[in-house]
C-alpha cells in the first residue's frame, strides 16, 4: 500500500484534539446548562464519525494517508498520523460506538451523578484512543496508550466512594501501565536499533531488523504490553474487576475499544514481526489459551457483567490467536471478528445496563422472566447473544465461519515446523471447544434471564421497559450485527477488506468473504458442532459449573490471589524500606544523598580515567583572593564548630559575604547582587526562627556517625574541588563564552550578558527553574499548613521541626541557584 | 500572634524600616528595569522586594508586611509563570520557535530612543515568581502559629463492599 504524504495540514491533529477540547469544556458547560451539556458530548463523536467517513474513500481505495507535522526533525520526533484500513476501522469504531455510548450514558446516569466529571473522562478517553489508533509512530502511540490507561482508571473509579471501584481502577492501572512500561523498553530498543519508530518505515526494513540480536527481547516486551492491555492470560485478571465501572464505560472501553488496543498493536506489528519464528507460538498460543480460559471462567460467574467481561477476554483471545497465525486468511478473519465483536458485545453490555437500570439487579440467580416486562430489550438481547454464539444468519456467524476457515487453512498455509505447526494444527479443535463454551454462556442472555419464573423473594424487583434513550443505542448496535449477517458486502465489506489488506496484504483482502447463509463445508460443520455442543452444555449448566469450580480448586492457580499477594508484599517491602531510610533526621537524608553523589560521580570519573590531573593552567592568585579564601574557609569551620547558634549564623553570613566578595573580585556584579540578597533574606529567616529551635548541639551521633559524616563531607569537598580543576583544564570543546559575548548585543539586544543568557539564550532553563521555585514554594506552604497548631514557642520542643539538629546549613534548596 | 508574628518591638527598627523598605522597593524596580543592560534583572529584583518584606515583618509584624504587596502570593507566582510561558508561546504565534525574543528600538516622544524587548516581559515573569514564592514562604513561616488545624479528609461513608458475584444496587 503506498503512502500518500499530504501537505502538512493540521486536520487530523484537529480531529484528535477535538475530544480533548470537549473534555476541557465539560465542567463549564455543565455548570451553565446542567444535564443538557451532555449533548455537546454526544456531538463530538458524531462529528468525528462524519469526518472519518469523509476520509474513508481515499483509504478504501488502497492508500494509506499520512500526515506529518514536523516538531524536532533532527531527532525524528514528528507528529505523524497514519490512516490506513486498520486504523480507519478502529477510528470508526471509536467514534461510532462512542456516539452511541455517550447518548446512552446521558440517559443512564442519574441527575445526581457527577456528570461533568464523567463526560470529561469519557471524552478524554475518546481523544486518547483516537490518538492511539491514528499514531504513525510507536512513541506517539505509546503516549496515547498510557493516556487511555489513565482515563480508564478515572472512569472505572468513577464511583470512587465504593471500595470495589477503587480497587478495580487501581488493578487495571497497575497491570496495563506495567505492561506499558515493558512496552516502552521494547520501543526504545526498536528505535535505537532501527533508527526509526515509524510503522511504515519499520515494515520496509523488517528483515534486517529481525536479524539483530535483542530483537526477540524487544518484541517480547511489546507483546507483554499488548497482552496486558488486551487482558490476555495471565494479565486478564483486571478486566472482571473493571466491571465496577458504569455500564456505558464497560461497553465502550472494556469491550469495544480500549481492550482492543493491544490487538491494534499486534496488527501494526504484523507486517514486520509476523515472520519472526516465535511470533505464532507466542501470540497464537497465548490467544488460544485465553480463549479457552475466558470462556470457561465466564460460565462460573453469576453477575451478568462479569460473564460479559470474561467473554470479552475469551473473544479477545480469539482475535489474538488469529493475529498470531499470521496468514492472510487469519488476518481477514481477525479484522472481521474484531468488528463483529464490537457490535454484539457493545449491544449486550448496553442491554445488561438497561436490565440493571430497570430491574435493579445483575445477578442471574435473581433475574428471570423479564421478557414480559421488557420485550424490546429482550429482543435485542436475544439477537446480540445469538450473534455472539455464532448462529446464522447473524453477523457473529459469518465472522465465526471465517475464524474456523482460517484455523483450518492454517494447517496448510501457515507455519509447519515446531511449536507453531503444532498450534496451527490444534487450533480448529480448540476453537470449536471454546465456541461450545461461548454458546453455553451466550444462552444465558437468550434464555436464562428472560424466561422462567422469578423466585418468590425477588418479587420486589419491578422491572420496566427501558426508555428510548437507552433502547436506541442498543438497537443501533443490534441492527448492525444483524445487517452484518444479512448483507455484509453492502456496507462493511469494503471497510473490512481495507483493514485486512493493511494487516496481510491484498491476499488477506481477497480472503474476506462474508456470507450470511451457510453452505456445506468444514467450517460450517464446526459451527454446527459448536452450536449443538453449546446447547447441550447449557442444558447442564449447573453440573458444568460445579465441575469447573472443582477444577479451579484443584489447579489452585488463582490470578486474583497472586495479584493481591504481590501488592501486599510490595507494600510490606516499601514500608520496611521507608522505615529504614526515612529516619526523620535531615543529617541522614543529606548523608545518603551525598554518598550517592560520591559513588556515582566517583565511579564515572574512574571509568573515564579522569583521576589523573592534566597539566594545570591556573591564573595566579592575588593576595586579596587568597586572604578571602582563607577567611571563607575559616568561617566555614567556625560554622561547624560553633557552640552557640548565633555564632554559627554569623559565621554562615561571613561565608556568604566572602563568596559575594569573590564575585565582586571576579567582576560578576549580578552574581554578587544575587548572593548578597539571598544571604540577607536567609540570615533574617534563620534569626527569626531561632527562638523556636533547641540550642546547639542537638542530638549527637556516636563516634561512628560523626566519622562517617566527616568522611562524606571531606569526600564531597574533594570531589567538587576535583571537578572544578578538571573543568578548568579539560578542553573537550570550545568554550561557548565567545558566542555569548559576540551575540549578546546584536541578537539579544542587551549589554548585560548574564541577563541575556538567563532570559534569552537559556530562557528555557530559566522557565524550568522558576517552575521548580514555584513548586518548592507551594511545598513549603503545604508543609507549614499541614502541621496543624504547634506548641507554644517558649518550650524548645526538639521533635517539633522534625530535625533536632537544625544545623544552620539547612536552606530551602530552591533558593540557592548557581548562576 | 499570626498578625504580629516576628515583630520585634523596637522604635529604632520601626523608624529605620520605613526608609529601608521604601528604598528597597524602588531599588528593586530600578534593578529590574535596567537588568538587560546593566547588572540586575528580574531575579535580584524579586529578592530585594522580598528582603523589604522581611524587614517590614521585623518592624511591623508579618501581617502588615504581607500587605506591602497586597496581592496573594500564589497568584503572583502563577501570574509570573504565565507571563514567562506566554512569552514563549507568543513567539510561536509569530511562527518562530518557542521562546524567541524580539527587541526593537523605538522613538518615544519625551524619552527619545528607547529599546523595548520581549525579554522584559519574561524577566517580569521571573520577578513575580520570585516575589510570590519568597513572600509565600516568609508569610507561611511567620504566621505559622495562628494556622488552624486542617480538617480530616472528607471521604464520605464508604458503601459496604460488594462481592463480584452479587450485582450492584439499582440505578447502576
Amino acid at each position: 500500500m503506498t503512502s500518500t504524504p499530504m501537505a502538512p495540514s493540521a486536520s487530523t491533529t484537529m480531529l484528535v484534539l477535538l475530544p480533548f477540547l470537549g473534555a476541557l469544556l465539560m465542567p463549564l458547560l455543565h455548570r451553565a446548562f446542567g444535564t443538557g451539556a451532555a449533548w455537546v458530548a454526544v456531538g463530538v463523536p458524531a462529528a468525528l464519525f462524519a469526518a472519518f467517513l469523509a476520509q474513508a474513500p481515499a483509504v478504501l481505495a488502497g492508500r494509506a494517508v499520512e500526515e506529518r507535522l514536523a516538531w524536532v526533525p533532527r531527532l525524528g520526533l514528528d507528529l505523524l498520523w497514519r490512516l490506513d484500513g486498520w486504523s480507519l476501522l478502529f477510528a470508526l469504531l471509536v467514534s461510532g460506538i462512542g456516539l452511541l455510548v455517550t447518548l446512552y450514558a446521558h440517559f443512564y446516569l442519574g441527575a445526581r451523578e457527577d456528570r461533568a466529571r464523567f463526560f470529561l473522562s469519557l471524552l478524554l478517553f475518546m481523544g486518547a484512543m483516537l490518538g492511539l489508533v491514528l499514531a504513525g509512530n510507536l512513541l506517539l502511540m505509546y503516549v496515547f496508550w498510557e493516556l487511555t490507561s489513565v482515563s480508564s482508571f478515572l472512569l472505572i473509579g468513577f464511583w470512587h466512594q465504593s471500595g470495589n471501584s477503587r480497587e478495580g481502577a487501581l488493578k487495571s492501572l497497575l497491570l496495563t501501565s506495567g505492561g506499558g512500561l515493558a512496552m516502552l523498553a521494547g520501543i526504545a530498543w526498536i528505535g535505537a536499533s532501527a533508527g526509526t519508530l515509524e510503522f511504515g518505515r519499520l515494515a520496509e526494513g523488517a528483515s534486517d531488523l529481525a536479524a539483530r540480536p535483542g530483537f526477540g527481547l524487544a518484541l517480547s516486551l511489546l507483546l507483554v504490553g499488548a497482552f496486558a492491555k488486551s487482558a490476555q492470560v495471565p494479565f486478564h485478571i483486571w478486566l472482571p474487576d473493571a466491571m465496577a465501572a458504569p455500564t456505558p464505560v464497560s461497553a465502550y472501553l472494556h469491550s469495544a475499544t480500549m481492550v482492543k488496543a493491544g490487538l491494534f498493536l499486534l496488527g501494526r506489528l504484523l507486517p514486520f514481526a509476523g515472520h519472526w519464528p516465535p511470533w505464532t507460538p507466542a501470540v497464537a498460543g497465548c490467544g488460544l489459551a485465553t480463549m479457552l480460559l475466558g470462556a470457561a471462567l465466564a460460565l462460573r460467574r453469576f453477575d451478568l457483567k462479569s460473564v460479559l467481561a470474561l467473554s470479552t477476554v475469551s473473544q479477545l483471545g480469539l482475535i489474538a490467536a488469529l493475529l498470531g497465525l499470521a496468514t492472510p486468511a487469519a488476518a481477514a478473519a481477525a479484522a472481521a471478528q474484531l468488528f463483529s465483536h464490537a457490535l454484539f458485545k457493545g449491544g449486550l453490555f448496553l442491554t445488561v445496563g438497561a436490565v440493571d437500570h430497570a430491574a435493579g439487579s445483575r445477578d442471574i440467580r435473581r433475574l428471570a422472566g423479564l421478557r414480559r416486562e421488557m420485550p424490546l430489550t429482550f429482543l435485542f438481547s436475544v439477537l446480540a447473544a445469538l450473534s455472539m454464539a455464532g448462529a446464522p444468519p447473524l453477523g457473529g456467524f459469518a465472522t465465526k465461519e471465517l475464524f474456523f476457515a482460517a484455523t483450518l487453512a492454517a494447517r496448510g498455509q501457515g507455519p509447519a515446523a515446531g511449536a507453531a505447526g503444532w498450534i496451527a494444527a490444534a487450533s480448529p479443535w480448540l476453537a470449536t471447544a471454546a465456541s461450545m463454551l461461548t454458546v453455553a454462556y451466550s444462552l444465558i442472555f437468550v434464555h436464562r434471564i428472560w424466561f422462567g419464573r422469578r423466585p418468590a423473594e425477588e418479587a420486589d424487583l419491578r422491572p420496566h421497559e427501558a426508555g428510548p434513550g437507552l433502547l436506541i443505542p442498543i438497537g443501533a448496535l443490534v441492527a448492525g450485527t444483524v445487517a452484518l449477517g444479512l448483507f455484509p458486502q453492502a456496507w462493511a465489506g469494503p471497510l473490512l477488506r481495507a483493514a485486512a489488506a493493511a494487516l496481510g496484504g491484498p491476499e488477506a483482502a481477497e480472503a474476506l468473504l462474508l456470507s450470511p447463509w451457510p453452505h456445506v463445508s468444514l467450517p460450517f460443520l464446526l459451527s454446527v458442532i459448536a452450536l449443538a455442543g453449546g446447547v447441550a452444555a447449557y442444558a447442564r449448566l449447573g453440573p458444568l459449573r460445579e465441575g469447573l469450580d472443582r477444577l479451579a480448586q484443584a489447579v489452585r492457580l488463582d490470578g486474583d490471589a497472586t495479584y493481591a499477594w504481590a501488592i501486599a508484599a510490595l507494600e510490606r517491602g516499601a514500608r520496611r524500606l521507608t522505615r529504614r531510610t526515612m529516619t526523620g533526621r535531615l543529617r541522614d537524608y543529606l548523608g545518603l544523598i551525598w554518598l550517592a553523589v560520591l559513588a556515582l560521580v566517583g565511579h564515572a570519573l574512574w571509568r573515564g580515567g579522569l583521576y589523573r590531573l592534566p597539566a594545570l593552567d591556573l591564573s595566579p592568585v592575588a593576595p586579596a583572593e587568597g586572604l578571602l579564601a582563607l577567611g571563607a574557609v575559616g568561617a566555614a569551620i567556625l560554622v561547624v564548630r560553633a557552640r552557640r547558634r548565633l555564632v554559627a549564623t554569623a559565621a554562615l553570613g561571613l561565608v556568604g559575604a566572602a563568596v559575594s566578595l569573590f564575585w565582586v573580585l571576579l567582576r560578576s556584579p549580578d552574581l554578587a547582587l544575587t548572593q548578597i540578597a539571598i544571604e540577607a533574606i536567609g540570615i533574617v529567616l534563620l534569626l527569626l526562627v531561632f527562638p523556636h529551635l533547641p540550642e546547639l548541639p542537638g542530638r549527637s551521633d556516636g563516634p561512628i556517625g560523626r566519622g562517617l559524616a566527616a568522611a562524606i563531607s571531606i569526600g564531597v569537598g574533594l570531589l567538587i574541588a576535583w571537578l572544578a580543576l578538571l573543568g578548568n583544564t579539560t578542553r573537550l570543546f570550545d568554550s561557548v563564552a565567545g558566542f555569548f559575548v559576540e551575540k549578546s548585543l546584536t541578537e539579544g539586544g542587551g549589554r548585560n550578558i548574564v541577563n541575556v543568557i538567563l532570559v534569552d539564550f537559556r530562557g528555557f532553563d530559566t522557565m524550568g527553574e522558576i517552575t521548580v521555585l514555584t513548586v518548592g514554594g507551594l511545598a513549603v506552604y503545604a508543609l507549614v499548613r499541614l502541621r496543624g497548631p504547634a506548641s507554644p514557642p517558649a518550650t524548645a520542643d526538639a521533635s517539633e521541626t522534625g530535625a533536632p539538629e537544625q544545623t544552620p546549613g539547612h536552606r530551602e534548596s530552591g533558593r540557592r541557584q548557581e548562576r | 500572634m499570626s498578625e504580629r508574628g516576628w515583630q520585634v518591638e523596637s522604635l529604632i527598627l520601626r523608624t529605620a524600616a520605613r526608609a529601608v523598605v521604601a528604598v528597597l522597593a524602588v531599588l528593586a524596580l530600578f534593578i529590574y528595569w535596567v537588568g538587560h543592560n546593566q547588572p540586575g534583572g528580574g531575579f535580584v529584583a524579586g529578592l530585594l522586594v522580598s528582603a523589604a518584606i522581611a524587614v517590614g515583618a521585623l518592624a511591623y509584624g508579618a501581617g502588615a508586611a504581607a500587605r506591602l504587596v497586597p496581592w496573594p502570593a500564589h497568584a503572583l507566582a502563577a501570574l509570573g509563570l504565565s507571563l514567562a510561558l506566554g512569552t514563549g508561546l507568543g513567539s510561536w504565534g509569530f511562527g518562530h520557535p518557542f521562546l524567541t525574543h524580539g527587541f526593537g528600538h523605538f522613538e518615544l516622544p519625551l524619552l527619545g530612543e528607547f529599546e523595548l524587548a520581549t525579554a522584559a516581559i519574561f524577566d517580569l515573569g521571573v520577578f513575580l515568581v520570585v516575589l510570590g514564592t519568597v513572600k509565600s514562604i516568609l508569610v507561611a513561616i511567620a504566621t505559622e502559629r495562628g494556622v488552624p488545624a486542617p480538617r480530616p479528609s472528607t471521604a464520605g461513608p464508604a458503601p459496604p463492599a460488594r462481592d463480584q458475584a452479587t450485582p450492584d444496587g439499582g440505578g447502576r
